[in-house]
């Protein structure tokens, strides 16, 4: 093939901290460990002691796994869902 | 490079397309015209570059399913202004990078070609099946195409090469019983209910040359198509005018359920 265009990785990913309870869903369904799983500093509610970060973005494949598996709609890729 | 004549080869559309359309969607009552494909060869880029430099690329990257959701008129997920009427996607366009890789702009990412990806999903019994999955999944070779053009049917910049209908289950029997009634046999679905508008409804009909259905896929479900009960038929571009006329002329196949209004 002349002209074969490879696969970049690497996505913008964001997190509504507002909406993400900490499920640590992303984190074991992501095939390239993008997600890592952080304590809020200071949160009092036991309900949100946890959250999720994207410490990996530029590792993002683009599979989408993680939008397909958070329970509250939190995360945005390219500022989509 | 890219004269008239290669133009009148290549690019001009050879049926009435907006007649066929307007057709179809009067006899099987379309909530939504109908949506073409055309898929830009890697090895003909530099010609078919001026040919489409006025269809306008997203703001921003999408899915697949979200740029034909978007060309159909039902929602605007290009970031552009106004609705486009047709689309044109670079393989950085591509939000999903399945759904690229298997319209042929690349090569799957490695997770996602081993199965991991779906397995970790928790989808599948194995490693071994997810993988064997993945692979029977349609696509076309990585790098064999440069760009998608995706566009209101009626509106075809460039003869499409599939066809995108989308209607409830009891449109598609429509669709399907004239498709088949002519020639005869029956129709061996290529199915799985992933990559569903991508792989089923875009790369089957193109490989096998055959109508093919897809119930569409959780992915497409979820970022484009919310109407539960829409499913969508690909149908390779030259069978369509005959599909048309099979519809107008022969007997209708009876419809006992009346579809509801807000369905139509």
């Amino acid at each position: 093939m002349t002209d074969v265009n490879i696969f970049k990785p690497g996505a913008e990913i964001t997190i509504d901290d507002k909406k993400c309870i900490g499920c640590r869903r992303c984190v074991e369904v992501c095939p390239e460990d993008v997600y890592e799983l952080v304590k809020r500093e200071g949160e009092t509610n036991p309900n949100r002691e946890y959250k999720s970060i994207a410490l990996y973005p530029e590792k993002c494949i683009l599979c989408l796994s993680c939008l397909e598996i958070c329970p509250t709609n939190a995360i945005y890729i390219f500022g989509k869902q | 490079m890219a004269g008239p004549l290669l133009e009148e080869q290549l690019i001009k559309p050879k049926h009435d397309w907006k007649d066929l359309t307007s057709k179809i969607v009067k006899k099987l009552k379309l909530k939504y015209e109908p949506v073409g494909v055309f898929l830009v060869p890697s090895v003909h880029k530099e010609r078919y570059e001026k040919f489409f430099e006025d269809i306008p690329r997203p703001n921003g990257r999408l899915t697949y399913c979200q740029a034909v959701e978007t060309v159909r008129g039902s929602t605007n997920y290009s970031g552009l202004p106004e609705p486009p009427d047709a689309l044109r996607l670079k393989a950085e366009d591509f939000m999903c990078a399945a759904g690229a890789a298997n319209l042929g702009l690349y090569d799957l990412p490695e997770p996602i070609k081993n199965g991991e990806r779906d397995f970790l999903l928790r989808r599948f019994y194995s490693l071994e099946t997810s993988r064997i999955t993945r692979e029977k999944i349609p696509r076309l070779e990585p790098g064999s195409i440069s760009e998608v053009i995706v566009f209101k049917l009626p509106k075809a910049p460039v003869e499409p090469q599939v066809v995108l209908m989308f209607g409830v289950p009891a449109q598609i029997l429509a669709l399907e019983g004239h498709y088949l009634m002519k020639k005869g046999g029956r129709l061996n679905i290529d199915l799985l209910g992933t990559c569903g508008v991508c792989s089923e409804m875009t790369v089957s009909p193109l490989v096998n040359r055959k109508m093919n259905f897809s119930l569409l896929c959780g992915g497409a479900r979820a970022h484009a198509f919310h109407d539960p009960t829409e499913m969508g038929a690909g149908i390779p571009a030259e069978e369509f005018p005959d599909l048309v006329e099979n519809l107008l002329n022969r007997q209708n196949i009876p419809m006992r359920q009346t579809l509801p209004e807000n369905l139509r």
